[in-house]
């Protein structure tokens, strides 16, 4: 039989008017059975749920409440007795009327003044066992609560019923509404499952509501009631019921509704508790939610460290209980754990969590899958507690105190290592300055033990994760804050051993850290010896901390020049020009020479690949010019006679040339050149004394020098690079003329007359070709260039060009006259001026 | 056979006190011939006296010549006719007539008579008192299907021809006494498992059980079940109620696998009607009510709680010829309407 909402409404407005007309007629029975009748629209299973509390709040509107008030004022006017309704609602032969109506009357009768009150709750709160349908139970429970809940915190009935009853009839309430309510998901065939899980959710107030109840009841200062007859009767429920969305729902409720201080008085047991949830529950969002509510509260009344024993005693079950709990669940809840009890000063308290994730992992019976093992990786990061304030200085005060953390590390596999090295990398580089110092030998051993494995397993298809670890190398230096200078050079010795033995793949960046950072210490040593100039010990000290650096320099570029890569060779070739400029710098001349000749040799023994020949060659020459401290036990005329010899060996004709006419400078010193560099300033370095000993003035090497070069250029095929040449070796005869500081040129004025003769007639056929190029192009104008993509070059090639832009066919083929003309012009100004030119024949 | 013939005169009993009288609505059985749905007649108990005074009013003033006025008291056992009338019909004699047309006295457990007046004649309306003092009264009253226990007052005017007689019918209700209840409740109860179980009777899993029903006043539990799909316990506090009584008790449901759609107690009263190898059973539900409303799990306890005085039930009663029983009946049904079922025995009685 369907019948409509609206018919239903209908009716059940007809029997609530009859059944007022008949309490107006005081005929109670007759009253009672129009009741019944509407109320059996609430036994119905056709009703959708929100229809259902509709009839619901329209029965209690209109039939509930017009009968309570005409019993309250039947009993009091002695026209009845309430114990008699009491009775006489108990013959209704069905049994959700019957409870309705015995809760009304019941809660009626209990109202008055001389009434068993207590017992006829209890009463009440047993007989509605008798409704085990869920929807239906679990409203008659709700009209009950809402009904006793008064007798229980209005100060009207206060000393009626003792609050022991009060709390365990409200439990009572609780427990079986859980039930019922579980059950809900349950009744029906399967394809109603969902709607009535939806059901589930909609009401699950009403199950939530009965542990307000309870707090309503004992308050916030009731501690110890709470404790023994609240906790374990609610904790045992949201256990024994087992049911997931319970679980989840009911847990969050109880940790909302009673206070912090509850919570942590009862840690113990709730944290036991929710070792025996369902396995579908996630523990640590239930842990989450507790230390959310406890850390809602003021933190500081938190005694931190009982609290993380308990944590950690409670993990350790955990583990115990469940040693194969997927990692999805552990480790969420262990870093809520670790946010919860962190100290930044007091990492190592943090250790007994790492030992317990370290043994549960050897425990382990089954491969992890792969999100396991990205949950592992995130969490080794250590980044995700947002109580730790500086990530970075914590971080490293783990790595370095923790010992269980690092074998934790270690035990991972290279995937799990790389991934977190990585991101923990990322972020100490992220700032170039480092706020945590290594202070001792003993730190840095920690730190780089940490790091090994990554290194030593790298693989090479990871690219930011080997930027990163070769920008470790800087951070490490950056980091190390030493007092001694001696310290430095073992730390930083430890620190390249460890590089050269642990993956030779990083040995030629970190070196070339570590190569900087010994120029530094040198730096400091010079500097040190500049403050304590008056005390002998210490000058000699500190010159014996030089000496040792440079050693280890040396060693250090060695060790670059092993590993014999053509890129590094060059990079390895300059330094040590540099080395030997820092050493030049502080006039240790002889060490300055050992780092010559290591570049020199270097050349020699063809390491340097050809393409680099000549780059390098110009580097050493240019440093050898700048250099000062040489000119003794002909150190320099060794090492320049050496670069010259390698200068006129250059296999390419152009770059002989060029190198040789440079080689000139060397035969042909200028004080000009030397500087020192002492911490980063540059000092006028020509003393006097230097300035004496620096005087290379060899003026038959210097011509040999330009009449080579000249001859190479000379037999170039290609005239315009000739012509080029030539005109470059002009310049550095008339730099040699001008820039003598009062010596006479080391070149002959009749040197360069010839050489400017050989220009003019080197130019002259130039401007024979040039003048058929242009013959050739202007024959071409019967094809405009704009529309043409290739032009034809002057060595018969095709380029492409930009039609865009308008070119001078001219400019390919042009013969540079301009230099020409601009030196000319240049020597004719000096002419008037300077007398040394004059006899320079134009 | 009086209603063809007028008859020459009117008897009217009275009895003393009626009119203060607790009375009793008896309904009449709807294929008799009463004129009224119900009866209602006096209440009397044991050893109570039955007095009265028998009016006997002569129509216009003519005489009646008899043979002498009797009044008698009987209290009889009537059958319907053919339901184990075979033993009765040949002990007993025509005599013995039955109230109910439809039923004949099977015994007469009570017959007490006496004279009025002697042989004379009746001239005009007279009154004659009767008094039988403290009669005992061995059985209460019963109307069934099948079998009735009757009280009357007979007074019959002695003619030739054809007697002139009037009976006037009253209740009687029998108390037990304070010491009878202990000794009913001491006594033990007999729980038997019916032998024409039908399939959905449930059955006792474990025949030890019977033990735990001791002859002590105790609650009455009974732990039975189907296999593997339901496995109940119930207990009622005790095994004999008086009729004003409330049933209390509980059922544990140690197991369901059934969807339950309700769950009932029904009290049954059972009327055997004749003698032991051929007698006849009525079943008739005195309470249906519903006690659970949907599926329970395992480890539920449904309460129960029945007040019976608000029910007509009949008491416990027996003798050779009949006998009534009651019965508690759970009645299990099903969403797909199956009925599961298990009765007890239990008594009730009437108490003052």
């Amino acid at each position: 039989m369907e019948v409509s909402m609206d018919e239903t409404i209908t009716l059940i407005r007809q029997e609530s008017i009859l059944l007022q007309r008949l309490l107006e007629r005081d005929n109670l029975i007759q009253a009672i059975n129009h009741a019944v009748k509407a109320i059996s629209f609430l036994r119905s299973d056709d009703y959708k749920l929100n229809e259902y509390y509709e009839i619901y709040l329209l029965i209690q509107d209109r039939c509930f409440k017009p009968l309570s008030d005409y019993l309250i004022k039947g009993h009091t006017s002695n026209k009845f007795h309430l114990n008699d309704v009491y009775d006489t609602v108990q013959y209704v032969g069905n049994v959700l009327p019957r409870l309705y109506l015995l809760v009304v009357v019941g809660t009626c009768y209990a109202s008055i003044d001389d009434a068993p009150t207590s017992e006829i709750l209890k009463d009440l709160v047993e007989m509605c066992r008798g409704v085990q349908s869920s929807i239906r139970g679990m409203f008659l429970r709700q009209y009950l609560s809402d009904n006793i809940l008064p007798f229980f915190i209005d100060s009207k009935y206060s000393g009626r019923v003792d609050q022991l009853t009060k709390c365990q009839l409200t439990l009572e309430n609780f427990k079986e509404m859980n039930k019922l309510w579980i059950r809900l998901q349950y009744q029906g065939f399967l394809k109603e499952r969902i709607q009535h899980v939806e059901d589930r959710i909609d009401i699950k107030i009403m199950v939530g509501s009965q542990l307000i109840n309870i707090h309503r009841i004992i308050g916030d200062s009731n501690l110890q009631f709470y404790k023994e007859k609240v906790v374990p009767v609610v904790l045992q429920q949201i256990i024994q019921c087992n049911d997931v969305l319970s679980q989840n729902y009911l847990f969050d409720v109880f940790f909302q509704v009673f206070p912090v201080g509850y919570h942590l008085a009862t840690l113990k047991s709730v944290l036991e508790a929710t070792l025996h949830l369902h396995h579908e529950v996630s523990i640590h969002e239930i842990i989450n939610l507790l230390i959310n509510k406890v850390s809602s509260d003021n933190v500081d009344k938190i005694d931190s460290l009982e609290f993380v024993e308990v944590f950690s005693d409670y993990l350790y079950n955990l583990n115990q209980k469940d040693p194969q709990l997927s990692l999805l669940q552990f480790i969420p809840l262990l870093e809520s754990v670790i946010n919860l009890s962190v100290n930044e000063e007091k990492v190592i308290a943090l250790d007994q969590f790492f030992e317990l994730l370290s043994t549960k992992l050897k425990n382990k019976h089954t491969e992890y899958i792969n999100e396991e093992n990205e949950t592992l990786a995130k969490f080794l990061i250590l980044n995700r507690i947002p109580n730790v304030q500086n990530y970075k200085k914590f971080i490293v005060k783990v790595i370095l105190e923790s010992k269980w953390y690092r074998t934790l590390f270690t035990d991972q596999i290279s995937g799990i290592q790389a991934f977190s090295v990585n991101v923990i990398l990322q972020e100490l580089l992220s700032c170039s300055k480092s706020e945590i110092p290594i202070k001792n030998k003993e730190e840095l051993q920690v730190i780089l033990s940490f790091f090994s494995p990554t290194i030593e397993n790298y693989d090479s298809r990871h690219p930011i994760l080997q930027e990163n670890l070769v920008k470790l190398v800087h951070w490490i230096l950056n980091s190390m804050k030493l007092k001694t200078v001696n310290d430095n050079i073992e730390l930083i010795s430890i620190l390249k051993n460890w590089y050269s033995n642990i993956n030779v793949d990083f040995i030629h960046i970190s070196h070339l850290a570590i190569i900087t950072k010994y120029w530094e210490l040198v730096k400091k040593c010079k500097m040190i010896q500049n403050k304590y100039c008056k005390n002998e010990s210490v000058k000699k000290q500190y010159g014996d901390s030089t000496r040792q650096v440079f050693k280890l320099i040396s060693r250090a570029i060695q060790d670059l020049v092993y590993l014999n890569n053509e890129q590094i060779m060059t990079t390895s070739h300059n330094l040590c020009l540099e080395t030997a400029t820092l050493a030049d710098s502080l006039s240790l001349g002889d060490i300055s020479y050992d780092f010559f000749v290591q570049a020199i040799e270097m050349h020699e023994e063809n390491k340097i690949s050809s393409s680099q020949k000549y780059t390098a060659i110009v580097v050493l020459i240019q440093t050898l010019q700048r250099t000062n401290s040489l000119f003794v036990e002909n150190k320099y005329n060794d090492l320049i006679f050496r670069c010259t010899t390698m200068a006129s060996r250059l296999l390419k004709k152009k770059e002989q040339a060029r190198a040789v006419y440079l080689c000139s400078h060397l035969w042909w010193t200028t004080k000009t050149v030397g500087m020192k560099i002492v911490q980063g300033e540059i000092v006028d370095g020509n003393t006097s004394s230097n300035d004496m000993a620096k005087s290379m003035r060899d003026r038959k090497r210097v011509l040999e020098c330009l009449q080579r070069s000249l001859r190479v250029a000379d037999s170039i095929l290609d005239n315009i690079t000739s012509y080029q040449l030539m005109i470059e070796i002009l310049e550095i005869c008339l730099f040699f003329i001008n820039g003598t500081d009062g010596w006479d040129s080391p070149v002959p004025a009749t040197y360069i007359d010839g050489l400017i003769k050989l220009i003019n007639n080197n130019l002259k056929s130039l401007k024979l070709e040039e003048s058929t190029n242009l013959k050739f192009t202007g024959e071409s104008d019967e094809e405009p260039l704009e529309k043409e993509e290739f032009v034809a070059t002057q060595d018969g090639r095709y380029t492409s060009f930009d039609a865009s832009i308008p070119i001078d066919p001219n400019k390919m083929t042009r013969v540079p006259i301009n230099h020409f003309t601009r030196i000319n012009d240049y020597i004719k100004r000096l002419q008037s001026v300077d007398a040394r030119f004059k006899s320079i024949k134009l | 056979m009086s209603i063809f013939f007028k008859a020459p005169i009117d008897i009217e009993i009275l009895l003393d006190g009626e009119e203060s009288r607790n009375h009793i609505e008896v309904s009449n059985p709807s294929g008799s011939n009463a004129k009224t749905l119900t009866e209602s007649m006096p209440v009397f108990e044991d050893g109570e006296t039955v007095s009265g005074i028998a009016t006997l009013r002569v129509r216009d003033g003519k005489r009646v010549e008899h043979a002498g006025i009797k009044v008698s008291i009987v209290g009889s056992i009537d059958l319907i006719k053919g339901s184990g009338g075979s033993n009765g019909g040949t002990t007993t004699s025509n005599s013995f007539k039955s109230v109910d047309s439809r039923k004949k006295s099977v015994e007469q457990f009570l017959c007490l008579t006496y004279d009025l007046c002697p042989a004379g004649e009746l001239q005009h309306s007279q009154s004659f008192p009767f008094n039988f003092k403290n009669l005992p009264k061995r059985h209460e009253s019963y109307k069934g299907k099948n079998v009735d226990v009757s009280y009357y007052v007979k007074v019959t005017l002695i003619r030739k021809g054809a007697d002139i007689s009037k009976i006037k019918k009253f209740w009687v209700n029998l108390y037990l006494s304070q010491k009878e209840i202990e000794n009913l409740n001491k006594k033990p109860v007999a729980i038997r498992e019916e032998a024409n179980k039908t399939r959905e009777e449930i059955t006792k899993p474990n025949a030890e059980e019977e033990s735990l029903i001791s002859n002590e006043s105790k609650p009455v539990k009974l732990d039975i079940g189907i296999e593997n799909c339901l496995h109940i316990e119930f207990e009622y506090a005790k095994s004999a109620y008086s009729l004003k009584d409330v049933i209390v008790g509980r059922i544990y449901f140690l197991l369901s696998r059934l969807k339950i759609k309700h769950m009932e107690v029904s009290l049954i009263t059972r009327e055997s009607a004749g003698v032991s190898s051929a007698s006849t059973l009525v079943d008739s539900t005195a309470i249906r009510y519903e006690i659970m409303d949907g599926s329970p799990v395992k480890g539920e306890t449904i309460p129960i709680r029945l007040f019976l005085s608000g029910y007509e039930l009949t008491p416990n009663m027996g003798c050779n010829y009949f006998n009534v029983k009651n019965y508690l009946s759970l009645v299990i049904i099903d969403e797909d309407g199956r009925r599961y079922f298990k009765q007890s025995e239990i008594t009730l009685y009437r108490q003052k």
